[in-house]
């Protein structure tokens, strides 16, 4: 499993607009319609990025997701449809069970997708996408990025060298605010060490390039192009109430008569389940080129 | 300082586009779910600091020693995550205000936010959480600028990071909780999300207190040796 899917090898500002997306939509339709099927894809486009370790994550988000929608009706007693009362005449209503159904799967699958998100865009693509337009604040990250690791081996040095010399302390609060202190004078040290290279290699005079391996293919333009089009799409049938739901006091939900809401459904059908498409078209291919070689 | 004046307002220009255009965006699309419409709002109001940060041009020295004290912040989050409740990033994020200035204070809580949260998890709290942290170190700094917290002046300095947290960092997290929780939990008021939240901020903010207490001092000494002998 260790070849990059294929979603995640477009280029990161495309990758990174189709997220904001992806999120935007989710929290914005407040339809059960998408919110299903934002869930239902955000769980499996993770299961195929992440592979089998992604049912932990999707155990402890469902019982979340149905704890969620049967507490809405507890907090909120409006709605017609009376279910049953309880505690003396409280009522659990329908309608605030269903909102609370839509609402605990938007929920759900704005979080799997944040999860999604983490997996695709590793930090070097986020500095490619940010880089550009920040180079200054783009540069601190990517130093920080560099030096969090390089510090954790440091302490690990430094605690070894403290345990064989027998000096450390008993104490494992006091002996890792010791180690701290070591490693900050150490560290503001190399950083005036890097500061000097950096100041003699010319920084700050002139205008900065910067380096990336990544570049705008032709796969890159037309899967942008697929998403503007479909966002575009769902906006305006969002625009021409589409896509209206509600809850409270009685359920009033546009559905299939309505032209605009099929055709956001499927703008968003599609919408959602492009990384599945595109890695499932990829692994079809390769089956059937491996399979003619 | 020069050109501080000058260059200042673009940043409030770009927020104030910003704020209206998901204004416009909200009033065209919205449905009463308003966590989004906060978050962008919260993402424009960084958008300042950073291009304030940007527009600076900082020296070598500046951008290395921020990111140096960035890092050790994650690290020391890491670090000292086998003793409970305790968390020194706040703590350091101040001193890093302190001693740095203002700017680089929010843009190090900002970062160093960022980074741990690499490690742990990316959420839609990810920006809310960046900015709080980012403002802990602008307001640490601007109280170093107008000397009410100072290294030589422990306790009120401890004091001071304790109300930070208390009534700016742990608050704002609470507002995102609240939004967050919108509408799922019925017709909650803030005013109970934010009582329930005071406990874990008073500890959060204890646990900055005694970071301020125990690290401030030998930590200001060490970067003001640096600073003199390396002259930035």
């Amino acid at each position: 499993m260790s070849r990059e899917k294929k979603f995640a090898t477009y280029n990161p500002i495309v990758c990174f607009v189709y997220f904001a997306g992806t999120i935007v939509i989710s929290m914005l339709t407040m339809h059960p319609a998408p919110a299903l099927i934002s869930l239902v894809m955000a769980a499996i486009c993770y299961i195929n990025i992440h592979g089998r370790d992604a049912f932990k994550l999707i155990g402890v988000m469902l019982p979340i997701c149905v704890l969620l929608a049967l507490a809405n009706p507890v907090f909120n007693t409006r709605g017609d449809t009376v279910l049953f009362t309880y505690m003396g005449g409280r009522m659990f209503t329908l309608e605030a069970l269903y909102y609370g159904i839509v609402l605990a799967a938007m929920f759900v699958s704005v979080i799997i997708w944040f999860f999604v998100y983490h997996k695709v865009m590793t930090a070097d693509k986020l500095l490619y996408v940010f880089g550009g337009l920040v180079p200054t604040v783009g540069l601190v990250l990517s130093m920080i990025l560099r030096l969090v690791p390089y510090y954790g081996n440091h302490i690990k040095n430094i605690s070894a060298v403290r345990k064989a010399m027998s000096c450390g302390s008993e104490d494992k609060t006091m002996e890792t605010a010791n180690i701290m202190l070591a490693m900050l004078s150490w560290s503001l040290e190399e950083g005036i060490v890097t500061s000097d290279s950096m100041k003699c290699r010319g920084y700050g005079c002139g205008k900065r390039s910067r380096f990336s391996v990544y570049s705008f293919k032709a796969g890159d333009i037309l899967f942008m192009l697929w998403i503007i089009v479909l966002i575009l799409c769902i906006i305006m049938c969002k625009a021409k109430k589409g896509l209206e739901a509600v809850f409270l006091p009685h359920i009033n939900i546009s559905g299939v008569d309505n032209g605009y809401f099929v055709m956001g459904l499927v703008a968003m059908v599609l919408y959602f389940s492009t990384p599945i498409l595109i890695n499932v078209t990829e692994a079809v291919k390769w089956h059937f080129l491996k399979s003619r070689i | 300082m020069q050109g501080k004046s000058v260059k200042r307002p673009i940043g409030y220009i770009v927020m104030l586009l910003f704020t209206i255009i998901v204004l416009l965006t909200f009033w065209r699309l919205g449905n009463g779910r308003y966590y989004l419409f906060a978050t962008l709002l919260i993402i424009g109001g960084m958008l300042p600091f950073i291009l304030g940060f940007e527009k600076k041009k900082p020296q070598a020295g500046e951008i290395v020693l921020v990111s140096v004290m960035s890092a050790f912040a994650v690290v020391a989050r890491m670090a000292f995550s086998f003793v409970p409740h305790f968390k020194p990033l706040a703590g350091i994020v101040m001193i890093t205000g302190m001693a740095f200035g203002p700017t680089a204070g929010f843009i190090s809580g900002m970062l160093s936010l960022f980074v741990s949260n690499l490690a742990f998890a990316q959420g839609p709290w990810t920006p809310w959480q960046m900015f709080a942290f980012g403002i802990a170190g602008f307001v640490a700094g601007i109280m170093y600028e107008k000397k009410i917290m100072n290294e030589n002046k422990r306790v009120v300095t401890a004091l001071f990071g304790f109300l930070i947290v208390l009534l700016i960092v742990g608050p704002l997290l609470d507002t995102s909780t609240f939004f967050l929780m919108d509408g799922m939990m019925g017709d909650i008021t803030p005013w109970a999300i934010y009582l329930s939240g005071l406990p874990v901020n008073a500890v959060d903010g204890a646990a900055t207190a005694i970071t301020l207490l125990i690290l401030c001092k030998p930590f200001m000494e060490r970067i003001n040796r640096i600073k003199l002998k390396y002259d930035i």
